[in-house]
């Protein structure tokens, strides 16, 4: 059992990676394997029929053709002695021995194995026949018909002559029968032939039509799975997941597999440029000192606040902080330190805005935060909380340093300048008023 | 003197009379000619379902006096129908008797023959007689 399935599945797998030039080929192949054992049956009945006709042309008609003859030749002989007889010619009787040789020679001639048992019956037959005849013959015209023994001699003769006069006509009719029988079986096998062979031809005509329907249902099939596969990967949104169904080992497989890998490629590609772009966009919006937003961000999302506090009348509001005294970091412990300071100051910050709320840097020392659905006083008391923080933090190298932060809250006239704006000139006045302190823009 | 001559003629006649005869206790009476005919010449072997054996005679002048009156063949026709007979294998010739052995043949039923009148016995009943 297991054997049988195993066969079965190589020879789908065979089948499955048949070019499809072959699949249809497949039809009149399977047709001749069909049809192949009826024409060696008919090839061997034609050799019989050839067989059959040899044997007729040259045994039997022979053998009738002498028959014949034989039958003719004796009563020619018969004839011929009984006008001797009654002629009172003894001379006469041996004017048969003519005939009578050539019914012998006749019978000797026969080229039949099968009649070769009646041959020699009737040659016997006749020979005592004809013996028998010439010898009572004589006695009868010698004794004028009147003899002792003229009842047994003529009995024994009339026996003699029914035995071969039987003997021959027996040959004749059974060589005719014999020839009779041969033709007949001969027309016989050729009907026999005729039939089989439509019956051949139709069979093969049958056989491929149905391989040829299989094949063509099977392709037919498998072009559909591709059509929809296709139809699946090409709708909706990119998915690199989805890949064509691997439907045969033939043409249509091979490219569906170069399709297949096509995808895999374009996959790896996609993910390439994919941690690319996002890479590239960070990138274009981080400031890559700070890891904070850079204006270009900023601006981004100011304009988005804008759009959504004219529609929504949400409010937002801007803080705009500044490091006092930085640029005498700079000038005293380097610029190397003074990167460092930034980059904490952007971490101090950081760690100490709410979730809602975007870090950017603005400038040099200047740093914004964008305060999302928040109001003047909820900014206010968010940068108080900043300043605590930053006043707190040991910065390295350089220990504790101050901010000032300017607040400005959006109102309905306001665009994305005068946001900012507003909010620059609350720090200058804190910058103004001593640094270290919160001013708000009222 | 020509009466008498022709008184012996006429006794002479009367005297070559053929009759075919039989045994008294065969199973048929009166044959007609024609009758008589086949028998001899094998056309027939019965009469009435009854098997009978014509019988020959070697009397060279009674039979051939048979042949001419009773068979209406000359002997020499009765021998080539008799060997015709032979020669296309139907009946073989038969024996030839003496008187004697007629007479001894008769003694079987069935079995007829043909003798001058005057040769009849008393065992023996006409069956055919020729005018």
């Amino acid at each position: 059992m297991k054997i049988i399935k195993h066969s079965i599945k190589r020879l789908l797998f065979f089948y499955h990676s048949l070019s499809i030039l072959k699949k249809f080929l497949l039809a009149p192949l399977f047709g001749i394997i069909f049809v192949f054992p009826f024409y060696v049956f008919i090839f061997l009945n034609t050799s019989n029929m050839k067989l059959n006709m040899n044997y007729i042309n040259s045994e039997l008609l022979p053998l009738y053709e002498i028959s014949c003859d034989n039958v003719l030749l004796l009563e020619k002989i018969v004839n011929d002695i009984n006008s001797a007889v009654s002629a009172k010619e003894p001379e006469w009787i041996n004017y048969s021995d003519k005939n009578a040789d050539k019914i012998r020679e006749n019978l000797k001639n026969n080229r039949s194995k099968k009649y070769n048992k009646d041959i020699k019956e009737t040659t016997e037959a006749f020979n005592e026949y004809y013996k028998t005849v010439g010898d009572v013959s004589k006695k009868i015209i010698e004794n004028d018909y009147r003899y002792y023994n003229i009842d047994s001699d003529t009995k024994i003769l009339v026996n003699n002559y029914n035995k071969v006069d039987t003997l021959l006509k027996n040959l004749k009719s059974k060589t005719k029968k014999d020839i009779e029988n041969n033709i007949n079986s001969l027309s016989d096998n050729t009907r026999f032939i005729l039939l089989n062979g439509n019956l051949v031809f139709f069979i093969w005509f049958l056989v491929s039509i149905v391989i040829i329907l299989l094949v063509y249902k099977d392709i037919e099939h498998k072009i559909k799975r591709i059509v929809n596969d296709s139809k699946d990967i090409a709708r909706g949104d990119v998915d690199f997941e989805k890949r064509l169904c691997i439907v045969s080992y033939d043409e249509l497989g091979q490219i569906i597999k170069s399709i297949n890998i096509f995808i895999n490629k374009l996959h790896k590609s996609h993910k390439e440029l994919s941690r690319a772009k996002e890479k590239l966009d960070s990138l274009y919006i981080i400031d890559r000192l700070t890891n904070v937003y850079n204006r270009i961000k900023i601006d981004e999302i100011i304009d988005a606040e804008l759009k959504k506090q004219k529609r929504y009348d949400f409010v937002f509001s801007v803080i705009l902080i500044d490091i006092d005294y930085f640029k005498q970091i700079n000038d005293t412990y380097g610029h190397l330190v003074g990167d460092v300071v930034l980059k904490e100051f952007a971490s101090v910050l950081k760690n100490n805005i709410r979730d809602v709320d975007f870090l950017g840097r603005w400038g040099g020392e200047e740093f914004i935060i964008l305060c999302i659905q928040t109001d003047q006083n909820g900014a206010l008391a968010l940068a108080e909380h900043l300043k605590v923080k930053i006043e707190e933090f040991d910065f390295t190298k350089v220990g504790n340093k101050t901010a000032s932060f300017g607040v400005a809250t959006c109102t309905q006239n306001d665009n994305a300048k005068s946001i900012v704006e507003n909010a620059d000139k609350a720090l200058y006045m804190a910058k103004n008023g001593g640094r270290n302190m919160v001013v708000s823009y009222n | 003197m020509k009466i008498i001559v022709l008184l012996l003629i006429i006794i002479n006649f009367l005297n070559a009379q053929i009759v075919v005869v039989t045994n008294k206790n065969s199973h048929f009476k009166e044959i007609p000619k024609d009758i008589i005919q086949y028998i001899y010449l094998a056309k027939t072997n019965n009469i009435d379902d009854i098997k009978v054996v014509p019988i020959l005679s070697s009397d060279e002048k009674l039979h051939n006096e048979f042949c001419d009156k009773v068979l209406c063949k000359s002997p020499s026709q009765y021998n080539s129908y008799w060997i015709r007979l032979v020669f296309t294998g139907r009946k073989p010739i038969a024996k030839r008797y003496d008187f004697n052995d007629v007479v001894k043949k008769l003694n079987e039923l069935n079995t007829i023959a043909y003798i001058n009148k005057e040769d009849i016995k008393e065992e023996w009943k006409i069956i055919y007689e020729d005018n």
